[in-house]
């Protein structure tokens, strides 16, 4: 009996949400070749993929977009059973929207980063978050 | 005394208020505002003329109320200021025709109260007013602000996976970075031309649109050459001058360009005219964007309308485009070719 092929470690899921295309791009170029991307285009688009099999490793989100906001997204994921989980990074463009989550109380996990901040400091949340060595 | 004279005659001195107010040419006041406002007030006026030392603490609190409410109906601060001296006119008469028996003295307070409750109105008034404005302007800013960081971040990040190395520079990653960068470009820009327009300053100078013309069509050839477009510009008679503030005429005529690429088909082609005639100058812009359709037109100037697919950009572009020509003294309009596409045209008095 021939021995199976050692299986390869599948690639972390990441679900991540903004209504910018701009965004969409840069961020899926950016973690493409390390993760499996996928994206969504607001609030409700983000809940129901996240809602989706295979349930995504981490989610990253805007906070301010249409139809659904980020953190009432955030709130949602968290009252669902199979997702309540996933860690949350919020990419902020606006800096009233830190308030906004200091005041919304949403479960653990979660952390923030500023959409102007080095690129670096977001790899290195996404690392940690997948509990990947940074 | 004074008060009972206003107690006894409360309904009439209400009545030739609102009498005086419906004579005002402008806007009438409703009757839900004579109902609370100078009701109350008269109510009030009647107790603080009561008490051996009127306090006018209510009467302000009252006239702060009617001055907020008055903002919020859309009244102007002259009506605030008429609304009270209506008041004091109605009563003035009745007592005159009654011979009622008010002293000097008790006219005086009188007077005080009302100066009292207009300058506390008026003030309660512009305070809210500028409230108002700010509130709006924060929005503003804090959208600006979110574009930004959009356009900021994504060009960021996508310089960040092109130092990676393992992307080349002839990819959609470095397309991206392109876009955001000229993305930044045009906000930036589009604040500016704002900010301008908004404290009024317009400068003017000669402008010979031959020159003009020309720099805007070396950026534009780029632009059309990297969406895969043609790009046509007829030449421009050397004697075509406008007097215009130049910036504000280039962001107009950039930006219907920019609008131009956007939304014309790959393959198809823009095309920009200018020409004079009569004293006036045209400069059109024609675009291959398929035809908007009938009755769109005009709709593409009011702020945040966009079309189709591409909605980058906070959806005032044409609506800025047109305030800076009309600014320069010019008009800008639209005109569909069904199935074709739409022309630009902006129109200017010959220098």
């Amino acid at each position: 009996m021939s021995a199976e092929p050692p299986t390869q470690p599948s690639r972390k899921l990441i679900l991540f949400v903004d209504d910018d295309e701009g965004m969409r791009a840069a961020i899926y170029g950016l973690l493409s070749p390390r993760y499996h991307v996928i994206l969504a285009v607001d609030g409700a688009d983000g809940l129901t993929k996240a809602k989706e099999a295979p349930r995504p490793d981490l989610i990253i989100s805007d906070i301010g977009m249409p139809l659904l906001d980020g953190i009432a997204m955030a709130n949602q994921i968290r009252e669902n059973e199979t997702l309540c989980a996933i860690p949350i990074i919020f990419l902020t463009g606006q800096m009233s929207a830190l308030r906004l989550l200091a005041e919304a109380h949403i479960g653990l996990p979660f952390t923030h980063v500023a959409k102007s901040a080095d690129p670096i400091v977001l790899e290195t949340k996404v690392k940690r978050a997948l509990g990947e060595a940074a | 005394m004074l008060h009972e004279f206003l107690f006894a005659n409360r309904a009439a001195i209400i009545a030739r208020t609102r009498a005086k107010v419906a004579l005002r040419a402008a806007p009438r006041a409703t009757e839900a505002e004579l109902e609370s406002g100078i009701p109350l007030f008269l109510d009030q006026l009647i107790e603080a003329l009561r008490s051996p030392n009127p306090a006018n603490q209510a009467i302000v609190k009252s006239a702060s109320n009617h001055g907020r409410d008055l903002l919020k109906r859309g009244f102007t601060v002259a009506q605030v200021v008429y609304d009270y001296g209506d008041v004091c006119q109605a009563v003035t008469e009745l007592a005159a025709e009654t011979h009622a028996s008010i002293t000097a003295d008790e006219f005086h307070a009188f007077n005080g109260c009302l100066d009292d409750a207009i300058a506390q109105a008026v003030t309660e008034y512009g305070r809210s007013r500028e409230q108002s404005i700010t509130a709006q302007g924060t929005e503003r800013l804090g959208d600006l602000a979110h574009e930004l960081r959009n356009a900021l971040g994504a060009a960021m990040l996508s310089f960040h996976t092109l130092k990676t190395g393992s992307v080349g520079l002839g990819g959609s990653t470095a397309a991206l970075l392109d876009r955001s960068l000229r993305r930044l470009s045009i906000l930036i820009d589009s604040t500016v031309t704002q900010v301008r327009l908004e404290s009024s300053s317009v400068t003017s100078e000669r402008v010979s649109l031959n020159q003009f013309i020309e720099e805007i069509e070396v950026v534009a050839s780029m632009e059309a050459n990297a969406r895969g477009l043609a790009l046509s510009v007829a030449p421009v008679p050397a004697s075509i001058e406008v007097m215009v503030d130049r910036e504000l005429l280039a962001g107009a005529i950039t930006n219907l360009i920019q609008n131009a690429l956007k939304f014309t088909r790959t393959g198809g082609r823009v095309s920009i005219k200018t020409t004079a005639a009569n004293g006036r100058v045209r400069i059109d812009v024609e675009d291959e964007c398929g035809g908007l359709g009938p009755g769109k037109a005009e709709g593409l100037f009011r702020p945040f309308e966009q079309r189709a697919t591409d909605r980058t950009g906070l959806g005032l572009g044409l609506s800025i485009s047109r305030r800076s020509v009309e600014a320069i003294g010019g008009h800008i309009g639209v005109r569909d070719v069904p199935g074709v596409g739409c022309v630009f045209t902006v129109e200017l008095p010959h220098a």
